[in-house]
């Protein structure tokens, strides 16, 4: 240990070092929620167990109703018409076993529930991002800006599944 | 009079041990830090052997593995032999030689057979490979005698005792408590491990509990290490001891209640794997958030560094600041992107640049040569540098979505970043000068152990430089 003069002066360079990286980060971090999520309207209603099962038979309706072709994965590319109710449900670890498609510029509702724990949905290049809990069917008007073909990912950790909850989303023009 | 937070001072046997368990920690270190090199040389004109049998994600398995677990544990073996009483010291020398064995397994395993290479989180695999697999297996059974070596092995009196040396031990055994604990679950996940489940799913569960709880066994030898060297550079620590050991209290409080969901969920079950993702966020991170500021409340009065202990003092604040960079990015993580590489950087290679401090400060103690202080100092500066520049670029990156794991035009998000430097620049640049500055810790250290030691003198311990 080394000896010291029992003189104790405060170290002003560490200290001001200290405070600019300090405030670089809550800077950094500060844009980042501002910036982070765009506005969307949103609406929310609680559900209970057994009205998750109507949801679900929605769902089957939907892929029933609306799929247009088989993709290469051998799911059905559902193509709701534009204005209609879009329903999402994400579980460990999928957004349902068939691919969205969407048209550029029409505006769709989104319907979206979590069949566990609380999941997220996002579509980076089309500036959607929205949590999905358990228990409350979260409404998102929806207009893809976009034409392509995108991932729409989990934005909530969920477990060792997160990194493969990925659905596919096609924008047409 | 200096709060003197440091482990007791050992010699003989134990430190010939302890100096072991350092060399086999910077062998690994040293190896992982090879693979990167094949890779580059297997890219060059030259039609070299092991082009076909090492792929990137089998260089990135066996860089990851050898750093995260043979290198971090190699010196918590360290920590353990210096901690004990000296008693079944042959315990800790099977270990050793387990572990060793395991990592020579495992590092030729891709030359032997084909592999698989799975980059799933804490422990990634070369599936199919049973070089690998049974070097993992080794290397297992040694940090289980390590561990059980490192819980029984100590002077209990001296392990609660409620001053500064207690405190420090307390530290060093909690880790190892926790490493006991995260083998157990590990063992629990493989029995209860659902029928079905294959490739990185499988592997993905079965490491997903201990991989979490071993982060407690790093943590708590980072924060015993902060505090160590804390005192080498003549910080007056407040706080005291008491409210230390209450701290590491909590890391030990949180790996005891770590089987729970065991036994209350199933292992498949998502609510399983963000119950670990809980405990260790909200678990692991107030111990070096209070421990953290003491530390840099004593470093903001303690007398500027001198030349003998300016790499050690600059190696503690570079621990600190990556730590809580590591820690404040981890608060923002979503969807699965580079956010995610830097928070773990962040925080890992805090541990490994506090532990790189360790062994500076260790080699003189151990009856090796000094390392050379101005190259010591050059390659913490470049190493940190370097860190915080790839760390920065991550999570640039991953703010704008770039994606995990992926290499080449796979991790393209569009045009972000300026004209004279992206996310992409920032982590090549910072991975390139920080890899090269690894090597350059083993240039500096290696010709000290090289040359060996001389055993008349050495004792190790206490906080003199």
């Amino acid at each position: 240990m080394s000896d010291s003069d029992g003189k104790e002066s405060l170290n002003y360079p560490l200290l001001l070092a200290t405070i600019v990286i300090i405030a670089i980060m809550v800077g950094a971090a500060t844009m980042k929620l501002l910036g982070g999520d765009p506005e969307t309207k949103v609406a929310k209603v609680k559900i209970t167990k057994e009205q998750l099962a109507d949801f679900t038979a929605h769902i089957d309706e939907m892929v029933a109703g609306y799929t247009v072709r088989v993709d290469e994965k051998g799911w059905p590319v559902v193509h709701p018409p534009a204005g209609s109710d879009v329903y999402i449900l994400a579980r460990a670890y999928n957004f349902g076993r068939f691919t969205l498609e969407l048209e550029k510029g029409k505006s769709y509702q989104l319907k979206l529930t979590s069949n566990e724990i609380r999941h997220g949905i996002a579509v980076r290049e089309l500036k959607l991002k929205e949590t999905i809990n358990l228990g409350e069917i979260r409404s998102v008007a929806f207009r893809p800006e976009k034409a392509g073909t995108f991932d729409m990912v989990c934005s909530e950790f969920c477990g060792y599944g997160h990194e493969s909850m990925v659905g596919r989303l096609i924008v047409t023009e | 009079m200096h709060r003197d937070y440091s482990l007791p001072k050992v010699e003989g046997e134990q430190l010939r041990v302890a100096a072991g368990w350092l060399t086999v920690a910077v062998g690994f270190l040293l190896a992982s830090g090879v693979y990167p090199l094949l890779l580059a040389l297997a890219r060059t004109t030259y039609d070299m052997p092991w082009k076909d049998s090492f792929s990137f994600y089998t260089m990135l398995v066996l860089h990851v593995d050898f750093t995260v677990l043979w290198w971090l544990l190699a010196i918590a073996g360290v920590f353990w032999t210096l901690s004990s009483n000296g008693r079944g010291l042959v315990w800790s020398k099977l270990a050793m030689l387990l572990v060793v064995l395991g990592g020579v397994f495992a590092g030729i395993a891709p030359l032997l057979a084909d592999a698989n290479p799975l980059t799933n989180n804490y422990v990634p695999m070369l599936e199919n490979n049973s070089y690998f697999r049974n070097g993992l297996l080794l290397f297992g059974f040694g940090i289980l005698l390590l561990t059980l070596r490192g819980l029984i092995a100590v002077s209990f009196r001296d392990v609660f005792r409620p001053d500064e040396t207690g405190a420090v031990q307390f530290g060093v055994w909690s880790a190892a408590l926790a490493g006991l604990v995260a083998i157990i679950v590990l063992i629990w996940a493989f029995l209860v491990m659902p029928e079905g489940l294959e490739g990185r799913a499988y592997y993905e569960l079965l490491f997903w509990a201990g991989g979490h709880i071993l982060q407690f066994t790093h943590t708590a030898l980072l924060l015993v290490c902060w505090l160590w060297l804390a005192s080498i550079c003549g910080a007056k620590i407040p706080g005291g001891p008491k409210l230390v050991m209450g701290l590491f209290m909590i890391g030990v409080l949180c790996v005891l209640i770590a089987p729970w969901p065991f036994l209350t969920l199933e292992l498949s079950d998502p609510a399983f794997t963000t119950w670990y993702v809980w405990l260790m966020r909200d678990g692991n991170g107030v111990a070096p958030f209070f421990i953290g500021l003491m530390v840099f409340w004593g470093l903001l009065y303690a007398e500027r560094p001198t030349e003998r202990n300016h790499h050690l003092y600059m190696s503690l604040l570079f621990s600190i600041g990556l730590f809580a960079v590591g820690g404040v990015l981890g608060l923002f993580i979503g969807e699965s992107s580079t956010l995610i590489t830097a928070h773990y950087h962040g925080s890992i290679v805090a541990v490994t640049m506090a532990f790189m401090a360790m062994t500076y400060y260790w080699l003189p103690q151990f009856g090796y040569a000094s390392p050379n202080l101005k190259w010591a100092k050059i390659q913490v500066y470049t190493y940190a540098i370097g860190q915080f520049a790839h760390i920065v670029g991550l999570a640039w990156g991953g703010g704008h979505g770039m994606k995990r794991k992926v290499v080449g035009t796979t991790q393209d998000i569009g045009d972000i970043g300026f004209a004279f430097i992206t996310p992409q620049n920032l982590v090549g640049i910072g991975g390139a000068v920080a890899v090269l500055s690894g090597l350059l810790f083993a240039i500096v250290v290696l010709p000290a152990i090289i040359r060996g030691r001389s055993d008349n003198t050495s004792v190790a311990g206490g906080s003199e430089v």
